[in-house]
């Protein structure tokens, strides 16, 4: 038998291996690696506290109503309940973290109004409850009168800040009103708030289209008893003619650069969609057909237009170039598909699609090819992108009246304004304003 | 030393133990992750946080790779955040494999 030889080296040999055998089962110095794929909130949760304040604005909303409302509205934020809590801090000392926590908020939002001399001022913060960090603190001030405008600013940079998208709480929307026989074309705040006439008539007004810039209106007017294209400046409110030719002069879309106008006209016959300059000028047709071709519209790079044809039997969408050629169909789901509308980015329509008896909004991804469907019907209208492409504002019908309404494009958040007419048609969104 | 353990049972029921923890801690971070912050493309992060007995994190989660989206990457986090107390083991034994977890994110991933 041969005898084992218990040398120092052997006893270090032995002690390493051992050493290592443990190391491995014991896993002292591996870390577990979980794999996390996908996600279950779609939104932030955000504890709007009441701003400390003595002056309320004419239509008695405060600041954080104001303010949890655009939040909401944009689909990407929930404001939690706070009424029941005896804790409302208006300052940083007074947070109760812990107290937060429990309401299960990630950040909040917090501060003070001050009036003096018709001039107000709000001191405004966003924490951060978990790591109790200050993510954002401002001061925004200006005339009471200013007090809708100012809380839309606070909204717009929580928005911003949080998503990193620009807020559209400071835009403005339009939509034209039937009330007691009367036409209007309003201009309101993105909330529906502060509702101005630009302009009235006893006759119908339909296709209301922002100019780029924000400061005109392309419009149609009945009031000469036939379908005339007006541009109105917002600034001076004078107002000119760009079409009225033999027929029916309709649907102005306005070139991304504001200098050309696609229109439609049945000046020879049949729906057609023509280019034109905003002053009358330089008509030229876009494409020539024998079918209708109605509701051009741009796309952001100005190189292509999206319109509305029957020509393959019931109305689809299809696009061309805008210098003309030969149009390619984009919409195969759903009976018909109509009022093409298309996101600041380009890369999304919005339509509205008749599928299985409903009127429908939905989204189409213009480089995946996907639809999806975003609201429900059954006669829902006239889509259109806010300018910063994360909301929609769309005409809801119900009993033959039409309703404003938003829907953020995960179709997570539907809301309607609450605005009393008999009837509002044609909503669309303002450009932001530089 | 620690002396490994010489039932295969046990060692194998241990195993389960963890994998069944993993599940519920994968399942309730994923719960809360917002991907609506992370774009359209697929991206991926990756965290390292600590954790106490109670499940509760030890400071912040430590950012080891970025989604190159800061609001992507401030929503992750406050996934993390938003999941505590996380589901740990009460055995000591298994916890110790827990004090310490990286966690991998595919937030735009079809599950």
């Amino acid at each position: 038998m041969k005898k084992y030889n218990f040398s120092m080296l052997n006893i270090f040999k032995i002690f390493i291996s051992l050493y290592f055998f443990s190391f491995i089962h014991s896993n002292a110095f591996a870390i577990e690696t979980i794999e996390i794929s996908g996600g279950g909130t779609k939104q932030i949760n955000i504890a709007v506290m009441p701003y400390k304040e003595i002056a309320l604005d004419k239509t008695n909303s405060r600041m954080h109503q104001i303010i949890a409302a655009d939040l909401y509205r944009s689909g990407f934020f929930r404001p939690l309940d706070i009424e029941g809590l005896v804790n409302k801090p208006s300052i940083l000392s007074e947070i109760n973290y812990p107290e937060m926590t429990a309401i299960e908020a990630q950040v909040m939002t917090l501060g003070q109004v001050e009036i003096n001399n018709n001039r107000m001022k709000v001191n405004w913060f966003l924490v951060d409850i978990n790591k109790k960090t200050i993510l954002t603190t401002m001061e925004f001030s200006g005339p009471v009168a200013q007090y809708r405008a100012i809380a839309h600013k606070i909204s717009d940079t929580i928005y911003e800040k949080l998503t990193g998208i620009p807020g559209v709480f400071s835009t403005k929307i339009s939509y034209i009103s039937k009330n007691k026989g009367r036409y209007s074309l309003n201009v309101a705040d993105a909330d529906g708030f502060n509702v101005q006439s630009v302009v009235g008539s006893p006759q119908p007004l339909i296709s209301a289209r922002w100019s780029p810039d924000g400061t005109k209106f392309a419009y149609v007017s009945f009031e000469k008893k036939k379908p005339i294209i007006y541009i109105q400046s917002l600034v001076t409110g004078q107002r000119t003619v760009v079409a009225n030719f033999k027929g029916n002069n309709s649907s102005p879309s306005w070139s991304p650069d504001g200098r050309r106008l696609a229109i439609v006209l049945t000046y020879n016959a049949n729906s057609q969609i023509y280019l034109i300059d905003p002053d009358g000028s330089n008509l030229k047709p876009l494409i020539q057909s024998a079918h209708i071709d109605t509701e051009p519209v741009w796309s952001p790079d100005g190189k292509f237009i999206y319109f509305t044809s029957d020509r393959g039997g019931r109305p689809q969408i299809y696009k061309v170039s805008s210098s003309g050629g030969e149009p390619q169909r984009v919409s195969f789901e759903g009976n018909q598909n109509l009022n093409p509308n298309i996101s600041p980015d380009g890369k999304m329509l919005s339509y509205v699609m008749q599928d299985e008896g409903r009127f429908r909004v939905v989204l189409h991804d213009l480089q995946t090819g996907q639809i999806t469907k975003i609201t429900d019907g059954p006669f829902d209208e006239a889509p259109k992108f806010a300018p910063n492409g994360h909301v929609i504002l769309y005409a809801h019908k119900i009993n033959g009246s039409g309703e404003l309404s938003t829907v953020s494009i995960d179709g997570v958040v539907r809301q309607s304004f609450n605005i009393h007419a008999d009837d509002i048609r044609e909503p669309a969104w303002g450009p932001f304003v530089k | 030393m620690k002396q490994s353990n010489p039932n295969p049972i046990e060692g194998g029921a241990k195993l389960g133990e963890m994998d069944k923890y993993k599940v519920l801690i994968q399942r309730k971070i994923q719960q809360n992750v917002n991907k609506q912050l992370c774009g359209s493309s697929p991206v991926e992060l990756q965290f390292e946080i600590g954790l106490m007995p109670t499940g509760e994190l030890i400071g912040n989660p430590k950012m080891l790779k970025s989604s190159g989206i800061p609001v992507c990457d401030e929503s992750v986090e406050r996934a993390i955040f938003q999941s505590q107390p996380l589901p740990v083991p009460t055995d000591t034994d298994l916890f110790s494999k827990f004090k310490n977890l990286k966690l991998n994110f595919h937030p735009n991933e079809k599950i």
